[in-house]
């Protein structure tokens, strides 16, 4: 038995284990849709916070985390300062959206805005933004696995073989048992990450250096501007501090986030989970370890995709043994899969209630809804499969423009929670205004001052919306549109 | 008494201030985002001392991290009077 079957047999045991357990939750959260989508609004605080944490460990965490120390230095503390801050945001928005959620039947952010707003339109272009969103994310856990498998395997199983494989089985569970599903596998696979994770972070500068400290002294000593700001690549303060703000304010507006504050037993169960919710920063500590020591053993010839450093150095560098790359592809894929699940989930939800629901679908029953989720998981998934077979290096830019697109639902999110003289069409129109600035200055004049572009749309976005504001209300039409 | 009776002892007997709670919540937040970004990351922006084997710059977002962590445990115990989250 080769070294690739050995990688492939242990892996193909862990998907074995992850289907048992996503199939097995089946049923748990009642059979309505109520119970697919938000697990019954039951789920505790230990489930809730592997759910949360799922989405923390995508595979772009597990491989991009390194790859950004490794490339940038130490910009990449960006990745733990957004992870940390994210919580601000739950701690705020959260009870009052899960309390809102459970009075008024709301299972999705278009269910919210649409009733808030009194305007079925606007729930639909949020729906829609959600969706287009939420598919290129989807594509990378996809195009994650495959490159995963194939690097593993030494191609014994290629791309698009590893690919199916792992979102076979995310679709699966997801498919047959809802959140639920979700819950019970991302407690295993938020186990295996983490102890991958860790095990590889001390490991590689252990066998390497001798351990971490000597590793950051030789760092020191042979590029130490990997160490401060602006790092390696000379990226300068205010995009660093830009991109932590757009990502850590911004990450709560996702709709897999928002659809997981409704799902909460209570407000309090939330802000408990938030409280714990910097220390999944510390799960990512080692992985910044794997990316700096690439950044000494790489030195003279840079790799050509920073994000394969872990790769790399698991299995051409440190040389560690076949059941050892076996675990670590299964810990990673694990990142793929769980977060793949979430977002699969979350998608075919919003598709179906905040776009189909409104529109096509609008007069059919409740168990005719739950099986056009579910097949929904299904096509949506098969599309981002498709999509990850074209090119999926480019969509790492796909995905940071749905960033900057998500954060413009903010103000609007905001004003349905705390601002109740909000009109819709100001809303509206601060949303527009803003994606449209943000889509301007990512694809077409550049940023000023080499900030991130979602600030300036947000800008934008708070500028039209105050300004809609105060023309309506001087022309006493607020109270009346409304 | 378990853990659980104390907090609520706690909080029936000597419940905070409801302004001074969302006071503090609002700064430990602020301070903890300032941290970490401009300006506040550019007061550690440097390799010495070293803590732990790490560059001091990294220790200060570990070090962070858990501040952040600390605060918002404090704030989920002390609960604020006529707090309606539950």
């Amino acid at each position: 038995m080769n070294d690739a079957m050995i990688v492939t047999a242990i892996t193909l045991a862990y998907l074995g284990i992850v289907l048992w357990v996503g199939l097995r939750a089946r049923g748990r959260g009642g059979s309505g849709l109520e119970g697919y989508v938000a697990g019954g609004r039951h789920v505790g605080v230990v489930i809730l916070f592997f759910i949360l944490g799922a989405e923390v460990f995508s595979a772009f965490a597990f491989l991009g985390t390194p790859g950004w120390a490794y490339q940038h230095g130490a910009p990449a503390f960006y990745i733990l300062a957004y992870l940390s801050l994210v919580p601000i945001t739950i701690w705020v928005l959260g009870p009052r959206v899960a309390a809102l959620g459970r009075e008024r039947g709301y299972l999705t952010q278009g269910d919210m805005l649409a009733d808030h707003y009194r305007s079925r339109p606007l729930g639909v272009l949020a729906g829609i933004i959600g969706v287009m969103a939420l598919v290129p994310y989807l594509t990378i856990q996809i195009a994650g696995a495959g490159l995963l498998f194939q690097a593993a395997t030494d191609g014994l199983v290629p791309f698009w073989l590893g690919a199916l494989l792992a979102f076979l089985v995310v679709a699966a569970y997801v498919f047959c048992s809802g959140l639920s599903g979700i819950g019970w596998t991302n407690l295993v696979q938020g186990i295996m990450m983490i102890a991958i994770a860790w095990f590889l972070g001390l490991a590689i500068p252990e066998h390497l250096f001798g351990g971490v400290g000597e590793m950051f002294a030789r760092l020191q000593i042979e590029a130490p501007e990997h160490l401060v700001l602006p790092g390696a690549t000379n990226m300068g303060w205010g995009y660093f501090s830009t991109a932590i703000l757009v990502s850590a304010f911004g990450g709560a507006m996702w709709p897999h986030m928002f659809m997981k504050f409704y799902s909460a037993d209570s407000g309090r169960t939330l802000r408990r989970v938030s409280v714990f919710y910097p220390l999944y920063a510390y799960l990512l500590v080692p992985l910044l370890f794997i990316g700096f020591a690439g950044a000494l053993v790489f030195a003279e010839m840079p790799l050509k995709r920073p994000d394969t450093v872990l790769l790399k150095l698991v299995m051409e560098v440190a040389a560690f043994p076949p059941w050892v790359v076996g675990l670590m592809l299964s810990g990673a894929l694990a990142a793929a899969m769980s977060t793949g699940a979430n977002l699969a989930h979350t998608a075919a939800v919003v598709l179906v209630r905040d776009v189909l629901g409104t529109t096509l679908m609008r007069d059919v029953g409740e168990r005719a809804t739950v099986a056009a989720t579910r097949w929904s998981v299904l096509a949506l998934s098969l599309i981002a499969y498709g999509l990850a077979l074209f090119n999926p290096a480019s969509l790492v830019m796909i995905l940071l423009t749905a960033y900057g697109l998500i954060v413009q639902l903010l103000p609007m999110v905001l004003g349905a929670l705390f601002f109740p003289l909000l009109n819709r069409r100001s809303a509206m129109a601060g949303a527009i205004a803003g994606s449209l600035s943000f889509l301007l200055l990512e694809f077409g004049f550049g940023s000023p001052l080499g900030w991130h572009a979602g600030v300036w749309g947000m800008l934008a976005n708070l500028a039209v919306l105050g300004l809609c504001q105060a023309l309506l209300r001087e022309r006493g039409a607020a109270r009346v549109l409304d | 008494m378990t853990i659980h009776n104390k907090i609520r002892f706690g909080e029936l007997d000597n419940p905070m201030n409801k302004t001074l709670y969302s006071l503090l919540v609002v700064g430990h937040f602020t301070l903890c985002t300032l941290a970490m970004i401009w300006p506040g990351a550019l007061i550690a922006n440097r390799v010495e001392p070293t803590m732990l084997g790490l560059p001091f710059l990294f220790a200060w977002y570990i070090l962070w991290m858990l501040v952040l962590f600390l605060g918002m445990w404090a704030a989920f115990v002390v609960r604020p009077a006529g707090g309606r989250d539950e």
